[in-house]
């Protein structure tokens, strides 16, 4: 690709993103049985009335994973990956999103160094989330997240983890462009013959900041 | 090359263009409605009450009388601790140990149809769910038992200690009945329910589980309603 076409490639892009719309930073800290602790930034841009799309890093250290479907407690895993938000439905009282989350997965195992080294994976967490207003400050999110995962290497695993029926619910407090978010997850998990998480709980506590001109009432949440 | 510069360049075009074009909200009553219910369901199984989480999810039609969606819901086993013991044929051990107590799971997935009745009362319902679908269920080792001899899979030695049937699939249909109650008046989105289904397994079978494990037995639910 020639100069003149990654410019013009590139400009439109940039036009793109300075379509009035808004954007989101945020961080959050969580645990869950799967990471004793778990820590995420993401990036979001509104690019069109019902689509976003962005990007996330997660970084955890282990709890209780399975590598070659033999579960370990010592490691860590960093996750990259995109975000896109899709707005089914809203309403001055609430939202329906389905948000579909798909990272790359990177395993440092350092309870069994007979196993791989490390191991590579695809997450894929689609979840069909409602945003309720309770007031002018607090929204109440709820719904559920089919995750789904894989891993990849000298012994790939493609049912890692099946779709599993995992309720999550929230609570956000927003200030002008600051939002503050307590989110859980809970629900039971499947996958490997069995030789995989069984049952998944997971707590974090995000901030996530609004930036651009806003065009909705609800912020976008996916802590 | 060029035309796929032209393509891409036009697809973000339009993406920028198209911003903020739609509306923003819709017509609450002029649309299809969606409905979430998350649940603790309490299994009442042979010998005990089994634990399970999950939920249904799906579209409700413009007159608001149908539900259509799917329901899903597991009885996992860290939520579950009563345990079944499995006696080894004669001469045959695990780890040293001629009986191994065994953890034991549920998973269940099926499409939902649901007719809702509406009350006098404007803040209660009657909803009768109607699900088919299909259900997992097995027998795990548990703890230090997950760490096989010779370093295989723990699912391999499950399947080997049970006559190659540590699980089985089949099956599964449930009709019930569950009441919802809008918890505020002023707000007609939120709902608790309460309801109670009955359970039929089709072909399921294990090798602890029999045929009848889960079959003729009834789940009663708790949970929220969360519909628009």
């Amino acid at each position: 690709m020639d100069l003149k076409k990654t410019l013009f490639i590139a400009f439109v892009l940039l036009g793109t993103f300075e379509a009035k719309s808004q954007s989101f930073a945020g961080l959050s800290l969580g645990s869950s049985n799967n990471d004793n602790h778990i820590e995420t930034v993401w990036f979001q841009h509104q690019l069109t009335d019902r689509f976003s799309a962005g990007v996330q890093v997660r970084y955890s250290q282990i709890r209780y994973r399975f590598v070659d479907a033999i579960a370990i407690n010592d490691g860590s895993t960093v996750f990259g990956g995109l975000v896109l938000g899709f707005k089914l439905k809203e309403t001055d009282r609430y939202r329906l999103n389905f948000n579909l989350t798909s990272s790359y997965r990177y395993l440092s195992n350092d309870e069994r160094p007979d196993l791989e080294e490390s191991t590579n994976g695809l997450e894929l967490d689609p979840n069909i989330l409602l945003d309720l207003k309770l007031s002018d400050r607090i929204t109440l999110h709820t719904g559920a997240m089919l995750r789904t995962a894989m891993q990849f290497g000298e012994t790939p695993i493609l049912d890692e983890q099946l779709p599993s029926a995992i309720v999550l619910a929230g609570l956000s407090y927003s200030v002008n462009n600051h939002s503050v978010a307590l989110r859980a997850y809970t629900g039971p998990m499947n996958g490997a013959a069995g030789d995989s998480m069984k049952y998944f709980n997971q707590i974090s506590i995000g901030y996530q900041f609004t930036f651009g001109e806003k065009s909705s009432q609800f912020s976008f949440f996916n802590f | 090359m060029k035309v796929k510069t032209i393509i891409l360049a036009l697809l973000l075009s339009s993406i920028s263009s198209v911003a903020f074009s739609q509306e923003s909200t819709q017509t609450e009553s002029q649309s299809i409605g969606f409905y979430f219910q998350p649940e603790y369901s309490a299994m009442f199984l042979n010998d005990h009450v089994g634990n399970a989480v999950g939920f249904g999810l799906g579209i409700t039609t413009k007159n608001e009388k149908w539900d259509f969606g799917i329901r899903y819901y597991g009885r996992s086993g860290p939520i579950n601790p009563k345990e079944y013991e499995l006696v080894l044929p004669a001469g045959e051990t695990y780890k040293g140990k001629s009986s191994i107590m065994l953890g034991h799971d549920h998973g269940f997935l099926g499409l939902e149809a649901a007719y809702n009745l509406r009350l006098k009362n404007d803040r209660l319902m009657i909803r009768i769910p109607v699900s088919f679908g299909q259900l997992g269920a097995g027998f795990y080792l548990k703890g230090d038992d997950r760490y096989t001899p010779d370093g295989e899979r723990t699912s391999v030695w499950e399947d080997k200690l049970q006559g190659g049937s540590d699980a089985g699939f089949g099956f599964c249909s449930e009709f019930g009945a569950q009441f919802i109650y809008q918890l505020s008046a002023k707000n007609e989105h939120i709902h608790i329910m309460m309801g109670a289904s009955y359970l039929n397994t089709y072909g399921y079978e294990s090798f602890l589980g029999g045929k009848d494990f889960y079959n003729n037995k009834v789940r009663a639910s708790v949970g929220f309603r969360f519909s628009f």
